[in-house]
């Protein structure tokens, strides 16, 4: 149980920058989610965490102690790959123990450590069988055991559910998340699912091109993204530009949007993003209050997901999505022109890139 | 068209059988005499196993054969150490100059014999070490070892890299990984290059008949000798076993190098 | 995993060493030796007196014997393999291209083993079924109505059967992995755009197999120049060759400065051979 801390991170690989003074404390205890698009460089900074390869720049601090230099067999880290990566000539069992057997320990400790770990994945049945006669969840399941036995510092999560099915991989992240929870440790996961980052994250740092982008709690990231990236990679963001006015923009068309009084403006051409599911559609224009935005917009197609629906408009020029519950709609024909309306609040400001 | 087809494909088949025997027929006959009574192989056949009889009281045949065979013994050992370590060295890391030692695994393929043998002999002989088993020992194990290390690679192109990084990240330092992780996966074919390094050992001849002294023999070289001084069936006796033992051997690698790829 | 510190490297080198000593010593330090030596006039470490001189080379291109010799074992070379190839190509095309199945790894196994037998044995085994009162003419006497003594020992034709029937294995192996490695699918696109079966052998099947059947025709060529033993067993006096004289040098004469150049003058050739084939033999990678 330790926290980690990165500093300046500085990555090539050749010409290539893979990561550019990328700076996070991940706190002790913490589930922290690592989320970005292919070649944001999130696997590479794991895998510097992790001691697998060595950065060019900047510290690396686990437990107050640096590490930059020290390999990852000596790190006291635990890691899940992508892949499972369990050892295909022994058992679940002995994959569980080899930390422990690797460290010297007695054989009678280990194989009490072992059933404990298989108890604590719920898989205490499967010791003797091999990784090929087990599902892939399972093996996923006994990759967790494995890297946590050894009671390591940090655990580190290579896209750990990517290989699983949906309606599995959901399941594991709550059985992730129990997990962490009951013994604590400090845990760091790359993934490019952004729901699932949502789901498992205390906290969230968003990585692009080798930068980070934002970090902070979901709600925090999610409410305010920092930029037009960070807002549209995580949950979608209609986005409005136009001339900044006091405490809004002037649209192309003339229509005038506001954010909230209080927010903070920032210098440049800002836009305003708004999540789909803050809008709501009209068929009669809403009453004209000042903490309402409203604008016109054609209605172009619905469609339809179960509880929600997903509409498409034409907003001078522009697609605009809305996400609405079945009974919202009700009323509204399917296509036509419509009004579609949001609270102040809900506008996101972000620099225009 | 499907005639021709189906005429080509049959004329392809007993052109392959064909082959087949050309390349087993010597072989069988040289065989067969070993089993015929007659010293100057006249026919009709007189089966006999008198030859073998003779041979297990030819003390050189002997001597020469039990030669060969712990200095094949050594050259494997030894081979197949150096070799697979090399191999995992390759697998295992990325540094200056890896290209140019790859490369350089092919001048004891690529060169003629005769000239790596003369060229042993020469330098044997001027830093004192002369003829003899080490120097026959120092020459089987530097024609072993590309094949070891080609054997060891190919069996370790199956094998995943995130295997040792999963180890390490468990706390196993080089050798850890090694033993647990790697050489457990890649046995088969570190067997196979034991086998193959046997063989080219236990065959070789170019080398051994210029590093060996008379009175202190391979088996080949004994053979050579017995030959040029004139046939008789007691060569054939003994050139039947060696062929018996090198095909088995490398039917036993060919099964291991094989299966390595199915796990 | 390339890092800072020495940890990895060190490891490399610790694994990488032992073999390439080993090589260096066994290899590549006898070949400078022997470099060395062809410049000598006696051998050293003796009790004659030595120099440097550039005789020894000087005696290949004064005395026209050493030469055509030479360019016997080219020939010897070139023969060979030829005759592999036009023999082999063709059986490894049945193999990979007509057989299937367990049949197909169990007749490319039976093809290959003799390969890996000794060929010293082989070639003493060919001597067995070549000389004259032997088991040629027992069967040519049973098929044909008249009587035949057919002594093929110690000709130019024997050394030629001998070496085909060592080294033919190799031609196989190689263009057959060349072979299997070539997709049907390839084949299969080319017919249904009307192909005929010589335009996919010409245009597509060789071209495409070119790369592996000169690596087996280079790994013969090489060896073949170079050899003794088997003309020494099945030429008898019509087996002397460049080989057959280097061997001489060293078993017989003791003349290892002449062997020692006469060797060099032999890998020269080699590998320019080997140089100028190169390119092609790349793209069999």
């Amino acid at each position: 149980m330790a926290d980690v801390r990165i500093a300046g991170i500085g990555k090539n690989f050749g010409d290539t920058r893979a990561l550019d003074d990328v700076s996070i404390d991940f706190r002790d205890g913490e589930f922290f989610g690592l989320l970005g698009p292919s070649g944001s460089g999130k696997t590479t900074l794991l895998r510097i965490i992790a001691g697998f390869i060595f950065a060019d720049r900047g510290s690396v601090v686990i437990d107050d102690e640096p590490v930059e230099t020290v390999p990852v067999e000596k790190r006291e880290i635990g890691m899940v790959f992508q892949n499972y990566v369990l050892f295909p000539n022994m058992s679940a069992a002995d994959n569980i123990g080899f930390g422990l057997r690797v460290r010297k320990r007695p054989a009678a400790e280990i194989s009490a450590r072992v059933a404990e770990a298989l108890a604590l994945v719920q898989l205490s049945d499967l010791g003797v069988r091999r990784p090929h006669q087990l599902s892939g969840g399972q093996r996923q399941r006994i990759a967790l055991a494995r890297a946590i036995i050894t009671k390591p510092r940090v655990l580190l999560l290579d896209e750990p559910l990517g290989a699983l099915d949906k309606a599995l991989r959901v399941d594991m992240q709550i059985e992730l998340k129990r997990i962490q929870r009951e013994i604590g440790i400090t845990t760091i996961f790359v993934t490019h699912d952004q729901e699932e980052a949502l789901t498992l994250s205390d906290r969230i740092g968003i990585l692009k091109d080798g930068r980070l982008v934002q970090s902070g709690t979901p709600q925090e990231v999610y409410n305010a993204p920092v930029n037009q990236f960070a807002a549209r990679f995580l949950g979608e963001a209609n986005i409005f530009a136009g001339d900044a006015i006091e405490d809004g923009l002037r649209l192309g068309d003339g229509g005038i949007i506001r954010w909230a009084a209080d927010a903070a403006s920032t210098a440049g051409r800002p836009v305003i993003a708004v999540r789909p599911e803050n809008m709501t559609i009209s068929v009669q224009a809403p009453a004209r209050e000042p903490g309402l935005n409203i604008l016109p917009a054609r209605l172009a197609q619905k469609i339809f997901a179960g509880p929600t629906v997903t509409c498409l408009l034409d907003c001078n020029g522009q697609t605009i999505k809305v996400l609405s519950k079945v009974a919202e709609l009700r009323g509204v024909p399917d296509r036509g022109d419509v009004w579609i309306s949001w609270r102040v609040e809900n506008s996101m400001i972000a620099p225009a890139v | 068209m499907m005639n021709m087809n189906r005429l080509l494909s049959n004329v392809g088949r007993v052109y392959l059988g064909i082959i087949i025997v050309f390349l087993y027929v010597p072989i069988f006959v040289m065989a067969l005499m070993s089993f015929n009574a007659s010293e100057f192989y006249q026919l009709p056949m007189d089966y006999t196993t008198i030859w073998y009889r003779k041979l297990w009281n030819n003390s050189e045949i002997l001597d020469a054969a039990w030669n060969s065979l712990w200095i094949a013994c050594v050259t494997t050992v030894i081979a197949t150490v150096l070799g697979t370590a090399a191999a995992i060295a390759f697998f295992r890391y990325e540094f200056r100059g890896k290209a140019i030692l790859q490369a350089l695994l092919f001048p004891p393929i690529a060169i003629p014999w005769l000239i790596t043998g003369t060229a042993m002999l020469i330098f044997f002989f001027s830093i004192g070490l002369g003829r003899g088993s080490k120097a026959v020992i120092l020459g089987h194990v530097a024609l072993a070892l590309p094949y070891v290390i080609v054997v060891v690679t190919a069996r370790l192109r199956t094998f995943d890299p995130q295997l040792e990084e999963a180890a390490r990240s468990l706390g196993a330092n080089g050798w850890a990984v090694t033993r647990f992780v790697t050489l457990p996966w890649i046995a088969s074919g570190v067997i196979a290059g034991a086998l193959f390094a046997f063989a080219v050992s236990f065959d070789q001849f170019v080398v051994s008949y210029f590093l060996t002294q008379p009175g202190d023999s391979t088996l080949p070289v004994v053979i050579y000798s017995a030959i040029r001084k004139g046939f008789t069936p007691e060569i054939n006796a003994v050139s039947t076993l060696i062929i018996a033992l090198s095909m088995t051997v490398m039917l036993l690698a060919a099964r291991y190098a094989k299966f390595g790829g199915e796990r | 995993m390339v890092a800072r510190g020495g940890g990895p490297a060190t490891s490399a080198a610790v694994l990488v060493t032992p073999a390439y000593i080993w090589l260096t010593a066994a290899v590549f330090l006898p070949l400078s030796m022997m470099l060395f030596f062809s410049f000598l006039s006696d051998v050293p470490f003796t009790d004659h007196a030595w120099r440097a001189t550039l005789e020894n080379y000087g005696e290949f291109f004064q005395k026209p014997f050493y030469a055509t010799l030479l360019w016997r074992s080219l020939k010897l070379g070139a023969t060979v393999t030829g005759l592999c190839i036009l023999i082999g190509f063709p059986c490894a095309f049945v193999l990979a291209k007509t057989i299937r199945g367990r049949w197909r790894e169990a007749l490319f196994l039976l093809v290959i083993l003799p390969f890996w037998s000794n060929s010293l044995v082989r070639i003493f085994s060919w001597a067995i079924v070549l000389r004259g009162n032997g088991v040629i003419d027992a069967t040519l006497n049973a098929i044909l109505p008249f009587d035949v003594s057919v002594n093929l020992m110690f000709t130019y034709s024997a050394v030629i059967i001998g070496l085909v029937h060592s080294y033919l294995p190799y031609v196989i192996l190689t263009s057959y992995l060349a072979l299997q490695a070539i997709d049907d699918d390839l084949i299969d696109a080319a017919r249904s755009l009307g192909a005929s079966r010589r335009t996919i052998l010409w245009r597509i099947i060789l071209p495409l197999s070119l790369p592996g059947l000169l690596a087996g025709a280079v790994l013969i060529f090489v060896p073949v120049v170079g050899s003794f033993m088997e003309p020494r067993i099945l030429g008898g006096r019509a087996g002397t060759f460049f080989g057959t004289v280097i061997e001489d040098q060293f078993v017989a004469v003791f003349n290892w400065p002449l062997g020692a150049a006469l060797s060099f003058i032999l890998l020269a050739v080699v590998l320019l051979i080997l140089a100028a084939s190169s390119p092609v033999l790349k793209r069999a990678q």
